[in-house]
């Protein structure tokens, strides 16, 4: 490793060099050479055609920043206290000692159909006989 | 425009032209700069100097491209056949890239974020965690490895002219 080519690469970067160092560091023909093929070097890596088409594509932005969980349980924690508070200094007569009304339903039922339109009475009547085929000739 | 909205619009094409020259694949390296991003508005842009917010962007983007290097090293290899014509303006490119490759992990690091993201000193050794002295010589070692390597194909890059221009910069030809 050399130092004094270390200079020129500090001053190509920009850094700050020591003047004396550089000017030594140049006066050298090899110091010389070195200069130019970092700079031709830096050339090189910022012409590549491929990352400056794909540079030109902009990268899609980050999603937003989603909400986080502690932010959404101290918001749940602030409601209820606060809830709770609003609820705790109401005065008393604010509250009706009587259940509140509520909306009755009638459920009307319909009439068994016997009682709307009576059975006529009968015209015939057919009797059965329960008897027992001894043959066992029945019932197949 | 919040902070990371501002951080992001700062920051984006140099964690971009980092991660493509250390990963090699377009897409990939943007995949992986939105990955750096959603990391930095998980976490919130950090209240410190503006060097100090660079080094911990590129310290974050270092960890996922290393990350992925070693991922991609453990797959198996798929080596295409036959040789997809290579326009002329694009060998010198190629060539780089493969010096570049060629370089020791930790002086493809530093000179990568010297030279496609443009951090200085002081801003590398905070991001890859190590002394300056550090990374002046392994800067230099990694310029003089690729010094050789591209040696005549270097030459002739040049004989457009050279030009003084800052390093990170994404620059095209006019």
């Amino acid at each position: 490793m050399d130092p004094h080519l270390e200079v020129i690469d500090a001053f190509v970067d920009g850094e700050r060099v020591d003047p004396a160092a550089l000017k030594h560091a140049l006066s050298d023909p090899a110091g010389r050479d070195y200069f130019v093929d970092v700079w031709m070097l830096r050339e090189v890596v910022q012409h590549d055609p491929e990352i400056a088409v794909a540079s030109r594509r902009p990268v899609a932005p980050p999603p937003q920043q989603r909400a986080r969980p502690w932010m959404v349980a101290a918001a749940l924690v602030a409601g209820l206290a606060g809830g709770y508070l609003v609820g705790s200094r109401l005065p008393a007569s604010s509250f009706s000692a009587s259940p509140a009304t509520v909306a009755t339903t009638t459920t009307v039922r319909p009439t068994p159909a016997k009682d709307v339109f009576p059975a006529p009475p009968p015209t015939r009547v057919i009797q059965l006989e329960f008897r027992v085929d001894s043959n066992g000739s029945g019932g197949d | 425009m919040n902070d990371v909205e501002r951080f992001y619009a700062d920051h984006r094409d140099g964690v971009f032209r980092y991660l493509r020259r250390v990963v090699g694949a377009t897409e990939t390296a943007r995949d992986l700069t939105q990955e750096v991003f959603l990391r930095v508005s998980r976490a919130g842009v950090p209240d410190s100097t503006d060097t100090g917010r660079r080094a911990w962007v590129f310290r974050i983007a270092r960890n996922l491209a290393l990350n992925h290097v070693r991922d991609v090293h453990r797959r198996p290899i798929i080596v295409e056949l036959g040789h997809a014509a290579v326009p002329p303006t694009q060998e010198l490119s190629l060539a780089l890239q493969r010096a570049i490759d060629g370089l020791p992990d930790n002086e493809r690091d530093v000179f990568v974020l010297r030279e496609s993201a443009g951090l200085s000193y002081q801003e590398i050794g905070s991001a890859c965690e190590i002394p300056l002295e550090t990374v002046r010589s392994r800067l230099h070692r990694a310029r003089q490895t690729l010094r050789e390597e591209l040696g005549r194909s270097l030459q002739l890059g040049g004989q457009g002219g050279v030009r003084c221009v800052p390093a990170g910069a994404n620059r095209e030809d006019p």
